[in-house]
């Protein structure tokens, strides 16, 4: 039973865990923005902004930390790689380019 | 009160048709906020991303559920679109975007006819072969496209609800999609327009991708590049979050239930959907090619 449980966590699709992360960056957005309705907050509505930058950015470290595992290094680098460029493009926008 | 309400109505219709066609909605927020709600244009592009954010995430859920994002071929084609969008926006200060915005318009249109000779005449044609071959043969179980292809050639594969059977197909022409996506992204930075239909062209017209799957992936990768440019808007305090949170509520609304059509939804409609979004996108880059704004 046990090993039974472990193969099927093993057999889990990266995809499995990326829809669990965009599920919780969901939830914690929704939750965000009516709580800041309530209590008439932009703080929690910023926050309910960060939790939706944050949750494809988290997919991508997933990606590497399940790539990894996998010792699937080709896919570890593409990850690496889209977390790099998308860091560079971020910082380029941030600073200008002078 | 009514600003609000336009502003949900405005999110509900760009997640909704986004999640669909795979594009974010930027075309359809900016303009609803900067010339109807005279909303600053910076704000404007600023909640477009983030709605564009939310798009992804609420349609990518479902999409990831069901398998039908590739994520291997989204993630590699994100790094060549977001080098070349990086490569134009420091291109944009020596390039006249004039002559770019007529050219992209035409590519627009000629995306649009080639979209629907891939995905509507190309399949009726290759339903009266099959149907042929059939009666030639006169067997009597129906003829299914996948048999046809070979264990090796099946790289990809994803349950078509709307057919109610498994679709698999072979990835083709890698280093054209990739080359393309750079040219693409090079567009995208110097004319500042979304990446969404892009992707979904590349994929779908020349990578081999089905459509389905090519929206779907389209959908998860926006929400990454996205979220690089939201970064830069939020901390530069061009973000509202009063608007921003009311256009990201309809969006999420919007999202989830479009992604849940587009799952039912057959490609034929899809690609309908699409063809006009490329047809109006196209009009409005060539008028503005002649100085012409709609919107």
């Amino acid at each position: 039973m046990k090993t039974k449980k472990i193969k099927k966590l093993k057999e889990k699709k990266l995809s499995t865990y990326l829809s669990l992360d965009y599920t919780i960056g969901l939830v914690l957005t929704i939750i965000s923005i009516i709580i800041g309705y309530i209590t008439r907050s932009d703080f929690f509505y910023k926050f309910g902004i960060i939790f939706l930058i944050a949750t494809p950015v988290a997919g991508i470290f997933i990606s590497i930390i399940y790539n990894s595992g996998r010792k699937n290094l080709k896919n570890v680098f593409i990850s690496i790689a889209v977390f790099l460029i998308l860091t560079t493009s971020a910082l380029i926008g941030l600073f200008g380019f002078k | 009160m009514i600003i609000i309400l336009y502003l949900v109505l405005t999110g509900l219709a760009a997640g909704f048709l986004g999640s669909i066609v795979g594009i974010g909605g930027g075309i359809m927020i900016v303009p609803v906020l900067s010339l109807l709600l005279k909303i600053p244009i910076q704000n404007a592009i600023g909640t477009s991303l983030i709605a564009v954010m939310a798009t992804s995430i609420s349609a990518s859920r479902l999409f990831f559920k069901k398998d039908l994002a590739n994520l291997k071929i989204g993630l590699t084609l994100v790094i060549f679109t977001t080098a070349g969008a990086i490569t134009g926006s420091i291109l944009v200060a020596f390039v006249r975007t004039n002559i770019l915005f007529g050219l992209f318009g035409l590519l627009t249109m000629v995306s649009a006819y080639f979209s629907y000779r891939k995905n509507i005449r190309q399949q009726k044609d290759a339903a009266e072969i099959v149907l042929k071959d059939c009666e030639k043969f006169q067997t009597d179980t129906p003829p299914s496209l996948n048999n046809v292809l070979t264990t090796e050639e099946k790289t990809s594969i994803y349950y078509d609800t709307a057919l109610k059977k498994p679709v698999s197909y072979q990835i083709k022409n890698y280093p054209v999609g990739f080359t393309t996506s750079f040219f693409a992204g090079i567009m995208s930075g110097l004319l500042g327009i979304g990446g969404g239909f892009i992707n979904v062209s590349t994929m779908n017209l020349l990578m081999n991708v089905p459509l389905k799957a090519a929206t779907a992936t389209s959908t998860f990768m926006i929400g990454i590049t996205a979220a690089a440019s939201s970064i830069i808007y939020l901390t530069k305090g061009l973000v509202i979050p009063d608007i921003t949170v009311a256009v990201v509520a309809g969006v999420l609304l919007g999202g989830t239930a479009g992604s849940f059509l587009a799952c039912y939804l057959k490609n034929r409609y899809i690609v309908i959907i699409l063809i006009v979004i490329f047809i109006v996108f196209g009009i409005n880059m060539i008028l503005k090619a002649f100085g012409v704004n709609l919107f």
